[in-house]
């Protein structure tokens, strides 16, 4: 019985992940002032819905 | 009396917990000796931190402190920054990163500057300063265990790359805070943050020249094990 080999993301998708963290992180922290709390779980959900793209 | 007691903790090499925990109790029983409160005044300073109601602005700004929420900040900001490295990490995703950078990164001396580098970035990147702090620490701990580094260097690397960057850079959390605080922006007093660039400095040519980069085999019995830290 083989075990289920899990999915592996490409550099594109890791630096998408990253790429959107940046970006709301500075549009929220530079441009609305705002706390880096609530930013960076947007930022944990973009990597979530990269990761649900990529199989997990 | 408390400030003491933790102080003779320290000098006992007490391990950091149980030290700072009888430190409260010490205080706990001051308050309720000298200062006639009651228990549950003591319980709403231990959440709440103390509030002085001295009628000066300036010393109640100083006074006002401690307890479990002025920590909040802070402990929340870390938790959600662990949350975004956990699934970065489970997912591969930051391993695919670091695969690519540590592509070049044959010596202890470039893993110290690729390390130093990230941090650097991610306080420029993402501004915050804790994220750079953990951000890069999960990237790199498998690596720096793979090469045989006691965990320590890369903690002593983040310090020094991470943390003291984080002021120089005026749209880091730090450098508004610096600038909210005193009106000067960070471009002004950059040039003369010495200590800033000299430490940064300083851990390139440690880790360059293997300067107290201690192994793993030196103090094995200090290091956790991964299914330690996930127990």
């Amino acid at each position: 019985m083989g075990t289920k080999e899990e999915p592996r993301p490409s550099i594109i998708d890791s630096l998408v992940s990253i790429g959107l963290l940046v970006i709301v992180m500075a549009v929220c922290l530079a441009v609305y002032h705002t706390d880096p709390h609530v930013p960076l779980m947007m930022g944990s959900l973009f990597a979530s819905i990269i990761a649900l793209k990529v199989g997990y | 009396m408390p400030p003491l007691i933790v102080i003779i903790c320290i000098a006992l090499k007490a391990p950091a917990i149980p030290g700072i925990t009888i430190g409260i109790i010490a205080g706990a029983i001051a308050a309720f000796i000298f200062q006639d409160v009651n228990f549950g005044n003591i319980v709403n300073a231990g959440y709440g931190g103390y509030v002085s109601q001295s009628g000066n602005a300036m010393i109640d700004g100083l006074l006002t402190a401690g307890g479990l929420t002025g920590m909040m900040y802070s402990i929340s900001l870390t938790i959600i920054a662990m949350m975004f490295g956990g699934i970065m990490e489970k997912t591969k995703q930051l391993e695919v990163l670091v695969n690519a950078l540590l592509k070049k990164v044959k010596t202890v001396g470039n893993l110290v500057a690729a390390t130093a580098a990230t941090c650097i970035a991610s306080n420029m990147l993402l501004p915050e300063q804790y994220i750079s702090i953990v951000l890069p620490g999960r990237m790199y701990a498998n690596a720096y265990r793979k090469m045989g580094l006691h965990p320590k260097n890369l903690s002593r690397a983040l310090e020094c790359a991470g943390t003291v960057t984080s002021p120089l850079v005026p749209w880091n959390t730090c450098g508004a805070f610096i600038k909210g605080t005193l009106g000067i922006t960070p471009f002004l007093y950059d040039p003369y943050a010495c200590f800033n660039y000299l430490t940064v400095l300083t851990l390139l040519v440690f880790g360059y020249f293997n300067i107290t980069m201690t192994r793993i085999d030196e103090e094995p019995e200090t290091v956790l094990q991964i299914n330690q830290l996930t127990e």
